[in-house]
């Protein structure tokens, strides 16, 4: 299908190129020099970097599935280096930019396409989320895929088998968004109401092949592919429900740990940690004689006991005891730990002793639990082929249209289903606001296209109501634009505008009903590019309404793409992040370290590196990939375990000293200290 | 000896019970590795009352030796009940001396010290004097409670040479040192029985620290107490047919007396004293010195006292003052 009215100009190629290799640079340069941050590190240490099956682990909202994957498989080809995890986010990037271009080029007026395309492809904000290993980046280019493929199938003739296909490419990828990110759910949503509403809105002009296909005895869907979707779905929960700690509280709360044949003395030298998975530090309680006990344990990733070096040389046995598993560390058998000697003092270290996944009574439980999701999703799929069987007799939609609908919900559904009632139950979907949709959302977003800069509040009342007044004239443009009626221009233009108002709508109507924050920021982005098309689509439609409507609209636009570029120009950098400013140093410091521990006399076997919570799976995963040589670094999250600590990086407020200052970062307004000579 | 004035009342509490028939007398052996449940049954304390004496009965005689930091360091100290006087056998001023074990014969005394080497424990013999010291163990690792076979001519210790402890015999003649205890356990406090066939030790195992009693020729070990309590330091009675040791609970310690031919078990719990251990028979097996403290911990207060197994039994305060007195050991006549 043609675009309709593509009169592109050597002065759109021109800048439109310009924008787009400078913004594929751009993002390609900060995915090699901007040091991880600390959600790419946490999630890389969770899941990618952890092992196949820790893909499916959605203990936290971190793991973003579809990222992780393709991180995992990138790491695996490339190795762990930061350009390696976030190529699969700096390829979303191009594809990003490629429908930027797409979207562009449907304008009708060139002027308006290239401002709306400097505006989608120079937003620093969007573009640090595209080379970041997070799925933020790849649920924006695949939700503004999807979005460009709606704005396609909007387009006349919109009844043909090709235009059908852009249906389905565009609900794919709007549904694979949420696999990369769940915040784009509503999204999704958004998008499959509109494209129902616009089937039942074209319904009388539909030739009748899509009923005789719904009442002839053919089903719905091939075998085939309902054997593949079980088959998969299947899996894939089950995977979900085998990574899951926390069942039944009760039935592996607390963690024991019992030292047996010592002393009293002995076992108050011991000191009992649980490690979650960001690094903090948690001590057990002592009970009576070699007995500690956990508290609830639901985010417990390793087990670290702390004793004199004889002490553990006399201890008879270990027993770790969750539930009716039991790990048991004795002179025969030593056990899943890591040992590690600190001068007179040892360090066992464990990650398999507190994991009771493989205990029977919770393979029983995967299976309820996986049991009762795999029914809820056949019944959800079999009220879509009744919805979808009535919608096709009504002809309020084509056989193949309501196949490509019903199997884009189904789809997501089994992928979304079992993560979110995880997710949800766990109180991890808490990264938004309660301040409003305008203060939360709207402001957050400009908060973060002003990247840094001051910028006035008013500002996202300003998006707002240039929002709501494109909402308010595009009905004119029906009512009084032939022109865009003949081409077209509206009905893009409201689908999109439909899409964004609804997700505000399930927004609002979320936090009323289910007490869920309003998306702010990162889990607000894909918000951004959605607007920014909204916005162009809006002004190219408002522009065939006369010349003084164009010339109104087509200097809006350019008036806001210079100061898009102006903007990007102005926060472009290599060095850090907007939301994750506190790990641009981070490099930097262990370099210190290293070059510090190698000017010692002595060599060290073990460096250790008191951090904060905030610091952790940063300084570990630059750590982990400098312990290579002689010297091992271990990173502990302060107060740490009692024993000392060799260098101690800190927020530059900390007002407790630990040595000697090594050196400050401004930039990350964090300080290195030299704990011991 | 400082005289202790203050009279208490303890509450001994008593429990004589077999409770595994003829067999915990007579227990299986078991070589190598004893995992064996060959162990009397928990003992549940009786509360008897009876009042504490100030000093001890007129027929206690003889002299113990024991360990005090009255002086700042840890050395030897004699106390002789004919007298009632307190008498120094070493004086060192940088070092520790503990753990004194007199020699059958009287002529020696070997103890635990680190004049040799300030980063570890040694096993030394002097003579009765104090004079005369001589290192028998040379080994970086820690080595301590030192007991004498009968035949004077060796010693069993236990060591960290193995990594974990253990016990080991030393001859003082050639100075070969050789493992007694089967490894892979953790073995320490040996007594030697008085015929010279046994040792008991403590035993660091799975279900806890338990007595064992290993047979020196065939190598043979049988637990004596039972699993998931904690027991330790082991005495012989001078006739060899009781066991006295401590049994460490949560909080404190008690003293529990094995008859090994019937299994009778007798607990000797001074309320008031809720740390008691180290027991060491006397001479004639009428009487146990012991070490006590009010409370462990920040504020442990260990001075000697002296039991007298009943029925009836008894406590006396021996020691007093702020000063931590240890370890007390019978000296032969």
């Amino acid at each position: 299908m043609q675009p309709a009215g593509r009169n592109v100009g050597a002065a759109f190629a021109a800048v439109g190129g310009l924008v787009v290799v400078s913004a594929a640079v751009y993002i390609v340069a900060r995915a090699v020099y901007v040091p991880l941050t600390y959600d790419e590190a946490a999630s890389f240490a969770r899941s990618a970097g952890a092992g196949p099956a820790a893909l499916f682990d959605f203990n936290t909202a971190t793991n973003h599935f579809l990222n992780s994957v393709l991180a995992h498989l990138s790491a695996a080809a490339f190795g762990s280096a930061e350009w390696a995890l976030r190529l699969p986010n700096v390829l979303a990037g191009f594809a990003y930019l490629v429908s930027a271009v797409a979207l562009a080029r449907r304008a009708h007026h060139p002027a308006i396409g290239v401002a709306g395309l400097v505006l989608l492809a120079t937003n620093p904000y969007l573009l640090e989320y595209l080379a970041l290993n997070r799925g933020y980046g790849i649920a924006i280019a695949l939700f503004t895929g999807g979005t460009c493929f709606l704005v396609r199938w909007c387009e006349p003739p919109s009844l043909a088998a090709a235009s059908r296909r852009d249906l389905a490419v565009s609900l794919g990828l709007a549904g694979s968004a949420v696999a990369a990110n769940f915040t784009v759910l509503p999204g999704f949503l958004a998008l499959v109401a509109v494209a129902v509403a616009r089937l039942a809105w074209t319904a009388r002009r539909r030739p009748d092949d899509g009923a005789a296909a719904a009442t002839g005895p053919g089903p719905m869907w091939s075998w085939k592919l309902v054997a593949g979707w079980t088959i998969a779905t299947v899996a894939f929960n089950a995977m979900v429900f085998s990574r899951e700690r926390v069942f039944d509280p009760d039935g592996f709360a607390p963690v024991t740990v019992k030292v047996a044949g010592l002393f009293d003395e002995e076992l108050a030298s011991i000191r009992v940690f649980r490690a979650d998975a960001t690094g903090r530090l948690r001590e057990f309680t002592r009970r009576a004689g070699g007995v500690w006990t956990s508290g609830p344990v639901n985010d417990a990733w390793q087990l670290r006991i702390v004793l004199p070096a004889a002490v553990d040389r006399n201890l008879a046995s270990l027993d770790v005891t969750m539930g009716a598993a039991v790990f048991r560390r004795d002179r025969r058998a030593p056990g899943p730990w890591l040992v590690e000697d600190l001068g007179s003092d040892r360090v066992l270290v464990s990650t398999e002793a507190i994991e009771w996944r493989g205990d029977p009574a919770h393979r029983r439980l995967v299976a309820a639990h996986a049991a009762v999701t795999i029914g809820a999703l056949l019944a959800f799929g079999a009220g879509l082929l009744v919805l979808s069987r009535a919608s096709i007799r009504a002809r309020l939609a084509g056989a193949e249209e309501a196949r490509i609908v019903a199997g884009a919900v189904l789809a997501v559904a089994s992928v979304a289903v079992a993560p979110l009632y995880l997710l949800q139950r766990d109180g991890q979907l808490f990264f938004g606001g309660t301040s409003g949709l305008l203060a939360d959302t709207f402001g957050s977003l400009v908060a973060g296209t002003a990247y840094g800069a001051e910028y006035h509040p008013a500002q996202a009342g300003f998006a707002v109501v240039v929002l709501a007044a494109a909402a308010v004239v595009l009905p004119l443009v029906l009512l009084f634009g032939s022109r865009a009626r003949r081409d077209g221009g509206f009905r893009p233009a409201a689908a999109v505008l439909g899409v964004l108002a609804l997700v505000i709508v399930q927004a609002v109507l979320q936090h009323h009903l289910f007490g869920t924050p309003y998306p702010i920021a990162r889990t607000a982005l894909f918000l951004l590019p959605l607007g920014l098309v909204v916005l162009m689509l809006c002004a190219d439609a408002i522009a065939t309404l006369g010349r003084a409507a164009r010339v109104v609209v087509t200097t809006g636009m350019l008036l806001l793409a210079a100061g898009s570029v102006w903007n990007g120009t102005r926060a472009a950098n290599l060095s850090r992040t907007l939301d994750w400013p506190a790990d641009s140093s981070t490099p930097e410091m262990l370099r210190l370290v290293a070059e510090s521990v190698a000017a010692e006399s002595e060599a060290r076997g073990l460096v250790r590196v008191g951090v904060e919570w905030m610091f952790y799976p940063v300084v570990r995963y630059y750590a982990e990939r400098q312990s290579s040589g002689p010297t091992r670094y271990e990173v502990i999250v302060l107060p740490g375990d009692g024993l000392p600590f060799d260098f101690v990086y800190v927020p530059g407020s900390s007002d407790a000293a630990h040595g000697v200052v090594m050196r400050r970062f401004p930039e990350s307004d964090a300080v290195l200290w030299r704990a011991r000579p | 000896m400082r005289d202790v004035s203050q009279r208490r009342v303890v509450r001994v509490s008593l429990l004589l019970a077999c409770v595994c028939g003829g067999g915990c007398g007579t227990p299986a052996a078991n070589p190598g590795v004893p995992a064996g449940a060959e162990s009397p049954e928990p003992a549940e304390p009786a509360a008897p009352v009876v009042l504490l004496q100030a000093a001890p009965p007129p027929g206690v005689t003889g002299r113990l030796v024991f360990h005090t930091d009255r002086e700042g360091r840890n050395r030897l100290f004699v106390l002789d009940f004919a007298t009632h006087a307190l008498s120094r056998l070493t004086t060192g001023r940088d070092y520790h001396d503990e753990e004194a074990a007199w020699s059958p014969d009287g002529a020696h005394v070997a103890f635990t010290t680190t004049r040799f080497d300030s980063r570890t424990w040694d096993i030394a013999v002097m003579d009765a004097t104090g004079k005369a010291v001589r290192r028998v163990t040379t080994h970086l690792a820690f080595d301590r409670h030192a007991a004498w076979m009968p035949d004077g001519r060796s010693l069993l210790f236990t060591s960290e040479q193995d990594g974990t402890q253990a016990v080991f015999r030393a001859w003082l003649d050639s100075g070969r040192v050789a493992r007694v205890s089967p490894p892979p356990e953790r073995a320490l406090m040996p007594a030697v029985s008085p015929d010279g066939r046994r040792v008991a030790y403590t035993m660091g195992t799975p279900g806890g620290l338990r007595v064992a009693v290993q047979e020196l020729d065939s190598g043979d070990v049988r637990m004596m107490t039972r699993e998931g309590g904690n027991a330790a330091g082991p005495r012989w009675s001078p006739d060899g047919t009781r066991l006295a040791y401590t049994r460490l609970s949560q909080g404190g310690s008690s003293i529990e007396i094995l008859t090994l031919a019937t299994g009778t078990l007798e607990r000797i719990a001074v309320d008031g004293l809720p740390a008691l251990r180290e027991p060491a028979w006397s001479l004639d097996g009428r009487w146990i010195a012991a070490s006590g403290s009010p409370a462990t911990g920040e504020h442990e207060d260990w001075d000697l006292v002296l039991l007298q197994p009943g029925p009836p039994a008894a406590a006396f305060r021996l020691t007093g003052g702020r000063a931590h007195d240890r370890a007390p050991s019978w000296i032969p006549r």
